[in-house]
């Protein structure tokens, strides 16, 4: 009995690594694919996490640098059946921008869904001139 | 210049090489005619023993509804699209990594299956496919009866 998987109708040829359902403790991290986009009110990050779930996924902003976590959960239902084919693994994401101060961290969301994680970073209000007033003390 | 990404994985993880040899391949096989533009295969895993097969791709950012799964025989055929996010006219792209576009992928399958009693679930961006085996394909033991 044969398996044979193909890409563009060509067979493909991988080896069979070890069972991914086992690997996510020992997984690597892994760099997830990333867009953003500017809108005129916000920036706009979409993280490709594909197997990650919104409890598993951790969004920290310390000071002005922004780390995004996530670890994908080992749910295939698989029992004894061997692995015949492998391509991927469930991975733990890993990516850390550095914000400038033109975005309003206070009030950047985040949400989860397919796999994808969404930030949407409101841009800061323009920091407007303000005027000091001079006292003297002249008469 | 927003963003700055001061943290790159470190050699050794082959991240961002990865991607490079992605995107250098993707064109190759683009300018030699052996990938359609706009298409891609997403990664697919495959368990087997006996009595049935599991399948699980790797979909994020895929709608359920966009994904067509479709058995003919021993072949199971998956595509789909993964639509780009319109952006309006003072929108634009300040880091675009990800890939979009129709995607399909092919498994021959090693034995016939049940086609009405195949499962497919989507659970945060990964379809799992569960094929049993066919009760008319699974091996049968025929009992030697000796003659006297």
């Amino acid at each position: 009995m044969e398996i044979v998987v193909k890409r563009n109708g060509k067979p493909a040829t991988r080896p069979v690594a070890a069972p991914a359902r086992t690997a996510t403790a020992e997984a690597r991290w892994a760099t997830p694919r990333v867009d953003v986009y500017e809108t005129p009110d916000n920036f706009v990050l979409l993280a490709d996490m594909p197997g990650v779930s919104a409890e598993n996924v951790n969004v920290t902003l310390e000071r002005n640098v922004l780390t995004l976590e996530g670890e994908a959960a080992a749910t295939f239902p698989v029992t004894d059946e061997k692995p015949v084919y492998m391509e991927f693994q469930p991975r733990r994401y890993r990516r850390v921008f550095s914000l400038t101060s033109t975005v309003a961290v206070e009030d950047i969301a985040a949400t989860m869904r397919h796999g994808v994680l969404r930030l949407v970073l409101p841009k800061a209000a323009p920091a407007t001139a303000q005027r000091i007033n001079i006292k003297t003390n002249e008469a | 210049m927003l963003w700055k990404e001061f943290e790159r994985p470190m050699l050794s993880e082959f991240g961002w090489i990865d991607r490079e040899f992605d995107q250098l391949f993707r064109n190759m096989w683009r300018r030699w005619g052996v990938e359609q533009a706009g298409q891609y295969h997403p990664a697919i895993n495959v368990w087997m023993n006996d009595d049935r097969l599991v399948a699980a791709v790797e979909l994020p950012g895929v709608d359920p509804a966009d994904i067509e799964i479709t058995l003919k025989d021993q072949t199971l055929n998956l595509k789909g699209k993964r639509p780009q996010p319109e952006l309006g006219a003072p929108e634009n792209y300040v880091l675009q990594e990800r890939t979009y576009g129709d995607f399909t992928r092919t498994v021959n399958l090693p034995y016939h299956v049940e086609a009405d009693h195949i499962n497919a679930t989507f659970d945060n961006g990964w379809l799992v496919i569960e094929l049993p085996r066919a009760e008319a394909d699974k091996p049968r033991k025929i009992a030697v009866s000796a003659v006297a």
